[in-house]
């Protein structure tokens, strides 16, 4: 993955301990230079070691530690170069989530080495969104429900999340509170 | 790649119709004109950047042309039949560029936005979905974003990276100043501790005192040699090591390392050769860091080879077009390994610990040779066989001169002022002052004391004085500003010139270049022995005589 995540990473880490304790998490999972580069490319592994190196010193179970980094991604990447585009993605949740393959090909087509997951909108009413959400790694599903989360929340929508795989993809039921509600 | 011959006839688009869904997905921001110029549709994202009373509007009242430019009409459209840039006016005002398609009837105008970059973020009114899938124009965007959020990520690091280095360098001058501060406390007392050794030596003493006495004066060199090593890696890593070359013996720089380190090689019934090759005798360098070096290398063979021969050659050879000095040391030690060779120049590092413990020393004298050297713009090598003995070899870049009159002389004799000498102390240490006092009477000289530069100048104003020793750092008037005063006073009372030899516990050069400035004649470091001042006053006092006598 791309150094953006690292730094996300760091954000969210230094909430909880201190620049040094960042450093020796990054000297622990194998980085050799003390700042992480957001357009350098890391292996999946250097990445995926990090996010375990962070999720320990938390104390965080890592399912409950993916959620907290997805949310926080969502700020992140909005504050970052994907801020702007994140903006485009439209002027509600569905257009947005309708949006996210299209963001993630004009991403891909900047960072040639990323591998970029798929959202599709199965379905949309007032009540429920279905999302179906596949991916060549395993295990984000947690993360992914963190940035829906979060995502909601950008256009003021209280939502709870579902999750659960169906063939070979994760299906996402985003039950939507209604105005009364 | 096709072979053979020209590429075929493009196929023709039969069949391809595309349904309303899929028009708006690939042209989102098409318009359809009718023959009156009127626009009949619109793509979704114009309906919706531009509201809904878009259609039914003249095409050339909501639009301005900017390609073609000029065209009002129609005819003037379908004649041009080229490539459109447009802006459109209505709520949003939207630029776009497109082809134009004659159907009949109808125009076709399929264009696609593009985008002002240049627009802070949330006013830029385009989606994702104003775009085509087709059109790069998104990633083009998001591109110049990143661009954009890479430069801003090179300025934070380059101000961190800054900040840092601010950080660091005013730890550096802390460390300095500390370094400078701890050299100054720990000299006035060792300047104490030896000298009352040098004072007791001369008592009558039995010989286990002597031996003891021995043992205290061993010490406190070895300790100011320590204070003297630290104060030099402080000024090298502090960047402030600064060479002063001037024409210099070679010979005669290796000939006294030689006889210095001689005897001790002797007492272990080493022998200890000098040897030149050299084209030349006076070359041109700091002498003072040269003979460092040597002296060091030569010292270290010394302490580590316990039978056998050391061998000082001194060689010189020119190398692409630049002269270089070869000072080798071999001796018969007990060698290093090839492992504890790559750490053997580093700061405090010697070839193993258990070398520290039976041979002494803090392993800093390599790092600040080889620190010189490269300064010096040259090199340290070592081959070594453990058990068989090391070469050390310092090369160092050169010019030889044959201005041989350059050569500061160093006396080896300095001539007897003749007779007894009156001279002023000037120190508000109460032990420095007896330890001087001792001196001067050993001397045969009388002496006055003063407790800073006030009282010295009271004193000067009442009697001459062959020479005054001067403190610098003292309470109410400190010897720099004194010795200014006492100068302005004799150029203005027309009285003889008085050497002043200063005396402090400031080793670095910038102070004794300061004390040399205001007019003194001459710096000594504490601590300083009986020969050290004695030999001073005598070369002072003689040249003083010489140029009066001049």
């Amino acid at each position: 993955m791309y150094g953006m995540i690292h730094q996300a990473l760091r954000d969210m880490a230094l909430r909880e301990i201190t620049e040094a304790e960042w450093s020796d998490l990054l000297r622990r999972g194998g980085h050799a230079r003390p700042v992480c580069i957001g357009l350098e490319y890391y292996s999946d592994e250097t990445t995926m070691a990090l996010m375990d190196l962070v999720a320990r010193r938390l104390d965080l179970p890592v399912e409950e530690f993916l959620q907290a980094f997805g949310r926080l991604w969502i700020d992140f990447a909005g504050a970052s170069a994907y801020g702007r585009i994140l903006d485009m993605a439209g002027d509600d949740f569905v257009s947005f989530l309708q949006s996210l393959d299209r963001m993630h090909s004009s991403i891909r087509s900047n960072m040639p080495r990323a591998d970029m997951p798929s959202f599709e909108v199965v379905a949309a009413d007032a009540r429920a969104i279905r999302l179906r959400y596949r991916s060549s790694r395993e295990g984000l599903a947690p993360f992914v429900q963190g940035i829906l989360a979060a995502a909601a929340e950008r256009f003021d929508e209280k939502v709870t999340i579902r999750h659960a795989p169906e063939d070979g993809a994760v299906r996402f039921d985003i039950l939507r509170a209604g105005p009364d509600d | 790649m096709i072979e053979g011959g020209p590429f075929p006839q493009a196929t023709p688009a039969e069949g391809l119709e595309l349904s309303p869904e899929e028009l708006s997905t690939l042209f989102p921001a098409h318009l359809v004109l009718g023959a009156d110029g009127v626009i009949i549709d619109a793509g979704p994202s114009l309906r919706r950047q531009c509201g809904p009373d878009l259609l039914g509007r003249c095409f050339f009242d909501c639009v301005t042309l900017e390609r073609p430019a000029g065209v009002g009409c129609m005819d003037g459209l379908r004649a041009h039949r080229r490539a459109l840039i447009l802006r459109l006016e209505g709520e949003q005002s939207l630029r776009l560029r497109g082809l134009l398609l004659d159907r009949g009837e109808r125009l076709w105008l399929m264009l696609g936005h593009i985008p002002d970059l240049q627009a802070e973020a949330g006013r830029q009114p385009l989606q994702i979905a104003d775009f085509s899938p087709t059109d790069g124009t998104l990633d083009m965007m998001l591109a110049a974003e990143m661009r954009s959020g890479m430069l801003a990520e090179t300025r934070a690091l380059a101000t961190a990276l800054e900040e840092q280095r601010n950080k660091a360098e005013a730890a550096n001058r802390a460390k300095s100043a500390f370094l400078t501060t701890m050299s100054h406390e720990i000299r006035t007392p060792m300047n104490a501790v030896l000298g009352v050794a040098n004072i007791l030596a001369d008592t009558e003493l039995t010989d286990e005192q002597r031996d003891w006495l021995d043992v205290m004066t061993a010490s406190g060199h070895s300790l100011m040699e320590l204070l003297n090593n630290i104060l030099d890696l402080s000024k090298i890593e502090a960047g402030l090591m600064e060479l002063r070359p001037e024409p210099f013996d070679l010979r005669e720089l290796a000939r006294s390392v030689h006889g210095l380190f001689a005897p001790a090689a002797a007492m272990k019934d080493i022998r200890m050769t000098l040897d030149f090759d050299l084209e030349g005798s006076v070359y041109v360098g700091d002498s003072l860091r040269v003979r460092q070096v040597l002296s060091n290398l030569v010292g270290n063979a010394t302490k580590f080879t316990e039978a056998g021969q050391i061998a000082i050659t001194i060689r010189d050879r020119v190398e692409e077009g630049r002269r270089l000095v070869e000072l080798s040391v071999k001796d018969t030690g007990i060698g290093i390994s090839a492992e504890a060779i790559s750490r053997l120049f580093r700061a405090f590092t010697q070839a193993d610990s258990s070398t520290t413990r039976r041979y002494g020393g803090t392993g800093l004298g390599l790092s600040i040779s080889k620190s010189l050297v490269e300064q010096m713009g040259g090199d340290i090598r070592v081959q070594s066989r453990v058990g068989r003995g090391s070469t050390f070899t310092a090369l160092i870049p050169l010019a030889m001169t044959e201005q041989a009159d350059a050569v500061r002389p160093v006396p080896a004799a300095v001539p007897d002022p003749g007779g007894p000498l009156h001279a002023l102390i000037v120190e508000d240490n109460a032990t420095n002052r007896l330890i001087l006092s001792h001196y001067l009477r050993r001397m045969g000289h009388s002496y006055d004391a003063a407790n800073n530069g006030q009282q010295a100048i009271a004193l000067w104003e009442e009697q001459e004085y062959d020479v005054i020793i001067m403190d610098i750092e003292m309470p109410v008037l400190d010897g720099l500003v004194a010795t200014r005063e006492l100068r302005r006073r004799e150029r203005a009372l027309g009285r003889r010139y008085t050497p002043i030899i200063a005396l402090s516990a400031d080793a670095m050069m910038q102070k004794r270049e300061t004390a040399l400035s205001v007019g003194m004649d001459s710096y000594l470091t504490k601590p300083v022995s009986l020969e050290e001042i004695e030999e001073r006053i005598r070369t002072i006092c003689a040249e003083t005589s010489r140029q009066a006598s001049g």
